[in-house]
């Protein structure tokens, strides 16, 4: 134990965090000084080698999928404003059009559910109704990424304040 | 083979989840042959898929099974 180096990676977001740490204190008072479990594992893993399944337990899936389009280090991917802003729009443009000529299928009224029960105020704090826009056209299966990669940006525009 | 492919005598394991456990345990079962160990999020305990069946294979396989524990733990793992 002693002369190997021992790596315990995992990650905040990780179900087995806890069970990490408890081996990587275990594996210490073996003798395994080096041993640690380092919650910073996003900073060195790449999709290449955990696989994608694997890579959203070590950073915010957001995150991912924002590394992933821009080709960015998943722990430090950032999207200027203007890009984040242009690309929402462009979605806007696009499930608009979609609505009335693509598919020509009426989306159902928007209804959200806040606290068990319907209601007709957004749940969503930037008030966009285009989150569920984007499910009815899911269904249809047009315009999934475009809006699945919209609705990325907003939500993390949104929480790091780009 | 490994160590004449890579041309280097020290040897590495990397796993991620269930190739994690195995990472640790080959290098627990070979330190001699191990110089480094990288897990990513593994479980080491596998009691959990044992189902209370518990023999000398099971040990040799278990990293948290072979390090020492409180009393407690070691107790409750079985």
């Amino acid at each position: 134990m002693k002369h190997i180096g021992w790596v315990i990676a995992t990650g905040e977001h990780d179900h087995l965090v806890q069970a990490n740490r408890d081996f990587a204190r275990d594996a210490r008072r073996q003798g395994a000084q080096r041993a640690r479990a380092s919650s910073g594992a996003a900073s060195s893993a790449t999709i290449g080698t955990t696989g994608r399944e694997h890579f959203r337990r070590f950073v915010p899936v957001t995150r991912v999928g924002l590394a992933v389009f821009f080709r960015q280090r998943p722990d430090t991917a950032r999207v200027p404003m203007k890009t984040a802003l242009g690309i929402v729009l462009a979605s806007v443009i696009v499930v608009t059009n979609a609505q009335t000529d693509d598919i020509g299928v009426p989306i159902e009224p928007l209804r959200y559910v806040k606290n068990g029960a319907e209601s007709d105020s957004p749940a969503y704090p930037w008030g966009f109704r285009i989150d569920d826009a984007m499910t009815g056209l899911a269904t249809d299966g047009q315009g999934v990424w475009i809006s699945a990669w919209a609705h990325v940006v907003v939500v993390d525009a949104r929480v790091h304040r780009l | 083979m490994i160590r004449a492919k890579a041309g280097r005598e020290d040897l590495m394991t990397f796993g991620a989840s269930s190739g994690a456990l195995h990472a640790v345990n080959f290098a627990g079962r070979h330190p001699e042959a191990v110089s480094r160990v990288i897990s990513f999020s593994g479980l080491y305990d596998i009691h959990r898929f044992l189902h209370g069946y518990w023999d000398d294979n099971c040990y040799f396989s278990c990293p948290v099974g072979v390090l020492p524990q409180p009393a407690a733990r070691r107790r409750s793992t079985g």
